[in-house]
């Protein structure tokens, strides 16, 4: 008798749910992994948080924030246990990797559907989420090196504020103007420019590389072409800044050189375009920022990075979590205003060339280099390839070894790493 | 039947049972066999694979891994000898010094002076840290153009010293932060072990006229000998390892000449995601470091009869 009641009321149960979910359409909801760990979080999760208010009872997306080197361990880890997320970020010289170890979704399907065009889209940013034919990413932005010019200390050296160095020459005679001992004490305590030992100069010498038409690898990635006048050039001219021109100190410590710009001691510095609100947010620090010199010989060109959505492949594939998902990324690109106002250009061109961001004065300066950002063709080992010309760059840098000798050990290990399985 | 068969089953894991002891262990078995002896055969079968982190699988490649690792075309040999060549440099500058310090401190710190408690906790403290904030503190110290050493040098005369971004100063800057880290630990070992010389040793060499240093070398150094291959042998397997101080302080920089073992592995492991060779560097490192301490103990080992 008890279980027959039991059983009755189990049914009446499973019938309500069946009921339940036939009326309406469930609410989705989208796991999303970022390594967006500085306040650059905060703006994501407020741009989450308005779309979720947009789409309430629709979808709802919960933004998972981690350091990137984890990030990037963790992916795996997810993919392989089958708790990968909906949607995440990457950083374009990663997505290769990951998509040849084929735990990334195939987009092209998905972005006809949603009339995603590329010509919306910077375009260096935008064909690089490609990789054998099949687009894999959609850019969020762009973070190229800028130029940051300390406009006080120009000033006081007799220069225009309002016009900074714009190619080698003037470069060089800035940046001699600027270099000065201000106590008397015989040493010199004002730099013109520091270019540190390490991190990121790899950005400055890769901006004049390709500003000399330079290319780093073969078109089958194979074999690297780095080592060429191209390059000797550029890791020369940087070697002379510091020993022949001396308008930059030797050991430059990593970040020394932008705790110096802050406390207003260096004239000149080369950064990304993230760490603007820094200075921004530094008291009494008058500064200009735009483009990086065009130091080369034959096009312009700067290095960038960029961040790009991917969507993870999932054990069992949800159509309808899958549109939410790119239904997200395109609206957070058509809101991504704020965005680049904390410090990155926003990849779509309507937010990029709108007023708002185009009329700010330190925006719309750095805006200007949108059109000649210069992407290498994504390849999975780029990151490992690209490692022995961080060496070599340190290298020559410090004096350890002559431009020559660096560059060509670097290329070395890079048609090691190349000719590898 | 059934009464005298569940009877015996029941002794067997009465107080008195040859099973009782056991189930004491199983906790500790579980977590034993699950986060140590499971890993390093699984560790060791991917080593002989070509493991896909993205799969999470591999076919069998026999001793390839090991065969990069001695094939000079390849970029593993390289980078490999090149980070343990890095790694033995720093236990032969850091281990002297971590343990010549730590005696000495424990020598100073076990006589009548006033105050030796509070100074052993000052020396002792740094060992609470994590390597993160240990790393932050001395890349301050240490800047080149700002930091407080070199302000110092510079009020002696001694200008503008590249301590993170030169050789030989990259090696001694992770030293020295490494022997401000860890050295209380061998410092309270080493205190120990003299408190438990027995007083009347010294009383009886005091009395046939031992000087201090006398005393030191024929009396406490002997002594502390069963001590001294306990910090000895630990000392350098946690030189052997290290990873925090190059990865936060110089980056393995300049130009990968602090790049240790440890962290190369790492990188080729979760920066390349191969498996594979990263589990031949680690196991070969290990029988490495296996060899070391053999010969270590065969040195050092003895026993001491007051």
């Amino acid at each position: 008798m008890r279980s027959r009641l039991s059983l009755i009321i189990g049914l009446v149960l499973v019938f309500v749910l069946l009921l339940s979910t036939a009326g309406y359409a469930a609410p989705v909801t989208l796991d999303y992994w970022t390594g967006f760990t500085g306040p650059d979080g905060a703006t994501m999760q407020k741009l989450v948080d308005q779309f979720n208010q947009e789409h309430e009872g629709k979808i709802t997306v919960n933004m998972s924030i981690m350091p990137w080197d984890s990030f990037y361990e963790k992916i795996v880890a997810a993919v392989i246990s089958g708790k990968a997320p909906d949607v995440a970020i990457m950083h374009l010289d990663r997505m290769a990797e990951f998509a040849s170890g084929g735990v990334l979704l195939p987009l092209d399907d998905l972005i006809g559907e949603l009339g995603l065009d590329g010509s919306d889209y910077i375009e260096a940013v935008w064909s690089c989420g490609v990789w054998q034919g099949k687009r894999y990413s959609i850019p969020l932005d762009a973070h190229p090196t800028v130029m940051y010019w300390n406009k006080t200390l120009f000033e006081e050296a007799g220069l225009d504020p309002e016009s900074p160095p714009t190619d080698r020459e003037s470069f060089l005679a800035i940046t001699k103007a600027l270099t000065k001992d201000t106590t008397g004490d015989g040493k010199i305590d004002q730099w013109g420019t520091m270019f540190s030992v390490g991190w990121p100069n790899f950005h400055y010498w890769y901006s004049l590389f390709y500003q000399n038409g330079g290319v780093l690898f073969d078109e089958t990635n194979t074999k690297s072409t780095y080592n060429s006048d191209a390059g000797l050039d550029a890791l020369q001219f940087f070697v002379d800044c510091i020993y022949e021109h001396k308008v930059s100190p030797q050991n430059v410590q990593v970040d020394s050189e932008h705790e110096a710009f802050k406390r207003g001691e260096l004239g000149i510095t080369f950064n990304g375009i993230w760490m603007l609100s820094d200075y921004r947010n530094q008291p009494n620090l008058e500064f200009g920022a735009g483009p990086v010199p065009q130091w080369g010989s034959e096009r312009q060109a700067v290095w960038a990075g960029s961040h790009q959505f991917v969507l993870p492949k999932q054990r069992s594939a949800d159509a309808a979590k899958t549109s939410a998902a790119v239904n997200f990324v395109k609206w957070i690109g058509d809101h991504s205003l704020e965005w680049g106002f904390g410090g990155q250009l926003p990849a779509k061109l309507s937010v990029l060339r709108g007023d708002e961001f185009g009329q700010d004065p330190y925006f719309g300066n750095i805006a200007k280099m949108e059109t000649y950002i210069y992407f290498p063709p994504p390849f999975p080992k780029y990151g490992e390839a690209v490692g022995p010309i961080w060496d070599a760059i340190n290298a020559a840098v410090l004096g350890a070894s002559s431009p020559q000798d660096a560059l060509a050990r670097a290329a070395d290990l890079s048609d090691k790493i190349l000719a590898a399985k | 039947m059934q009464g005298r068969s569940r009877r015996t089953f029941g002794q067997l894991f009465s107080e008195e049972g040859p099973i009782y002891p056991y189930l004491y262990l199983i906790p500790h078995g579980v977590f034993f066999f699950a986060f140590i002896v499971y890993p390093i055969f699984k560790g060791l079968y991917v080593s002989l694979t070509d493991w896909d982190m993205f799969t999470n699988s591999g076919t069998f490649a026999g001793l390839r891994n090991y065969k990069v690792l001695l094939d000079p075309s390849t970029v593993q040999y390289v980078y490999y000898w090149q980070a343990l060549r890095n790694t033995l440099t720093f236990v032969l500058i850091s281990v002297p010094v971590l343990i010549g310090v730590a005696l000495g401190l424990a020598v100073l710190l076990t006589g009548k002076m006033p105050g030796r408690g509070v100074f052993r906790t000052v020396f002792f403290m740094p060992t609470a840290l994590t390597v993160s904030v240990v790393a932050v503190i001395w890349r301050w110290l240490l800047n080149a153009n700002h930091g407080y050493v070199n302000y110092l040098l510079s009020k002696l005369g001694v200008e503008g010293i590249a301590w993170l971004t030169s050789q030989p100063w990259a090696w001694a800057s992770i030293a020295i932060a490494t022997v401000w880290w860890t050295v209380g630990w061998n410092m309270i070992l080493l205190i120990n072990g003299i408190n438990g010389i027995p007083e009347e040793l010294y009383e009886a060499s005091r009395i046939d006229g031992a000087t201090s240093w006398q005393l030191f070398r024929y009396m406490t150094l002997p002594c502390l000998r069963p001590v001294m291959f306990y910090v000895g042998i630990t000392t350098v397997i946690a030189s052997f390892n290290l990873f925090g101080q190059p990865q936060l302080m110089t980056g393995g920089g300049p130009t990968r000449s602090t790049l240790p073992v440890m962290l190369h592995i790492y990188g080729e492991a979760w920066g390349n995601y191969r498996m594979g060779t990263a589990t031949a560097m680690a196991y070969a490192t290990a029988l490495f470091m296996l060899v070391v301490t053999a010969i270590q103990a065969r040195f050092m080992s003895g026993s001491i009869e007051y």
